[in-house]
């Protein structure tokens, strides 16, 4: 995000990044946000970066589950949104975070069989979110149609099945290679950068 | 970033390194949480990207050891000049760990060293040991072929995974960091998880390997071979959390003892802008934002075209 912060930057784009309340290098901790308070943060981050470059339209880019959270944003400021990767709907987020947390508890029953260690009964979780705000994250989705009654949805995606997600404008930003990717991702990242770039610097 | 805590009178500075390629705020806020608890508990923490990671862009044609030596001469040029002499902690996991070591081996002015996974030297009964473990598990008995094929694998597959590029300390830069906090009577909290147990596989290896009288007693050690190298669980992050804090308050006033320098500059505003120099000004490209454990407020970067963020929110 760094170096698409900088490159937009290079071509004339003011950037403000941003960590929501309880996430990165933003006070709080999970357990205690609600829905309405990212929403909220979303907005004051569009206030302030109108405020700090004097710009009179914003895109609003949101990756994986930020680009669900953005497309719950309402502001008038904004000209578009642009999403990378998004997660379509909350409850898919959820569904991603069980599994994740189930592969973990898994690795270490291994590991436990492997080095004759007791299993550890603790909950795995890599987080702790609240119920409520489970419950809110289940009914948050992205509708690809929505964009119709509001600024349009750009979709930019390393994944060539998104195209099926139906929406109007999308781009195929991955790379087709055939060697293992032992860097979850890493390697593949430059092309989406670019297609976001050129997005964003489009009139 | 930095975390200041409610009070300053002769708190110790702990500087927190990145661990691979990773922001400065680490893989589940692992460093926000540490610099949190340990602001909540008399230290003064700052969290760095150094460069060529995080928000920070790379030098170049340096090495990574020329690069964290500028670096560190420019983080403690600024940290002196915002709170005047202090003790020096340093936080570190995996190449974080590698950067404490090697600063700690040169800079007299570390007193404390907060380490995950670093590296260890084996001592005499580590192969034996780790024969025993392979032997007495069922699981590895049964599946030795696999292990075999799995090893054979990899001796011919020309992967470059991250953990091969770590930049690691040499024998002397370990020897020379030991010696000097051993001299100095610093202390050393060290954690070692699943991830060391390719080298480290007994509680007191590291201290032991050293063969270094006295290291043993500013040494503590913490095994926990079922924890993720990155602490992926938040029961064993908040062990982890727990741990550090207990070392933090045991030793406070031995990092506040009469060696320390007094500070010159007490009242500083929270505000906190880093020095910037010639060679330097692009590290902290951005916002420099500090935060209190008392204060409440949301972290932003911005990057505004042809000109440096100075904004400090």
């Amino acid at each position: 995000m760094s170096e698409l912060a900088i490159s937009c930057a290079d071509q004339g784009v003011h950037v403000l990044r941003f960590d929501c309340f309880g996430t990165g290098e933003s006070h709080g901790l999970l357990e205690e946000v609600t829905l309405e308070d990212w929403k909220e943060d979303i907005r004051a981050a569009i206030d302030e970066g109108i405020e700090l470059s004097g710009a009179g339209q914003v895109d609003l880019l949101g990756v994986r589950f930020g680009a669900t959270l953005a497309a719950q944003s309402r502001h008038s400021k904004i000209m578009r949104y642009i999403f990378w990767d998004p997660v379509m709907s909350g409850k898919g987020y959820l569904e991603l975070l069980n599994r994740s947390n189930q592969a973990i508890e898994l690795r270490h029953k291994n590991i436990a069989k492997e080095r004759n260690l007791t299993f550890e009964k603790i909950p795995y979780e890599n987080f702790f979110l609240s119920v409520a705000l489970r419950q809110d994250i289940s009914r948050i989705f992205i509708d690809p149609n929505e964009c119709e009654s509001s600024a349009p949805y750009f979709v930019i995606s390393t994944n060539k099945a998104d195209r099926a997600l139906g929406f109007a404008h999308y781009e195929f930003a991955g790379i087709d290679y055939d060697w293992p990717d032992y860097h979850n991702g890493v390697l593949s990242q430059k092309p989406v950068l670019e297609a976001i770039v050129r997005r964003v610097t489009e009139p | 970033m930095v975390t200041i805590p409610d009070d300053m009178e002769g708190a110790p500075v702990v500087v927190l390194f990145n661990a691979g390629l990773l922001h400065r705020a680490e893989p589940y806020r692992m460093n926000v949480l540490v610099s949190r608890h340990l602001a909540q508990i008399g230290y003064i923490t700052i969290r760095i990207d150094l460069s060529g990671k995080g928000d920070t862009p790379a030098r170049s044609q340096t090495s990574n050891r020329e690069s964290v030596a500028l670096d560190w001469a420019f983080i403690k040029k600024s940290l002196e000049h915002e709170f005047g002499k202090r003790k020096l902690v340093l936080f570190g996991l995996c190449s974080g760990a590698d950067n404490a070591i090697k600063i700690a081996a040169q800079d007299e002015d570390v007193l404390g060293l907060i380490l995950l996974d670093p590296i260890s030297r084996q001592d005499e009964s580590f192969k034996l040991r780790q024969i025993r473990g392979v032997i007495t598990s069922l699981y590895k008995l049964r599946n030795i072929h696999r292990m075999l094929r799995h090893r054979l694998m990899k001796r011919h597959q020309s992967t470059v995974f991250a953990s091969n590029l770590r930049d690691e300390p040499t024998r002397d830069d370990l020897n020379d960091c030991c010696q000097n906090l051993v001299k100095r009577q610093g202390r050393i909290l060290a954690f070692f998880s699943d991830f060391a147990t390719k080298y480290y596989n007994q509680q007191g290896q590291f201290g032991r390997s050293m063969r270094l009288e006295g290291l043993e007693h500013i040494c503590e050690e913490v095994y926990w071979p079922r924890v993720e190298h990155l602490y992926s669980v938040q029961v064993h992050r908040d062990r982890l959390m727990g741990r550090i804090v207990q070392w933090g308050k045991g030793n406070l006033p031995h990092f506040k003892g009469a060696a320390v320098i007094a500070d010159e500059k007490p009242n500083k505003p929270i505000q906190v802008r880093l020095l910037a120099d010639e060679n330097t000004s692009i590290a902290f490209r951005g916002l420099a934002v500090s935060e209190s454990p008392r204060s409440a407020g949301d972290s932003c970067m911005a990057s505004k075209p042809a000109l440096e963020a100075k904004a400090t929110l």
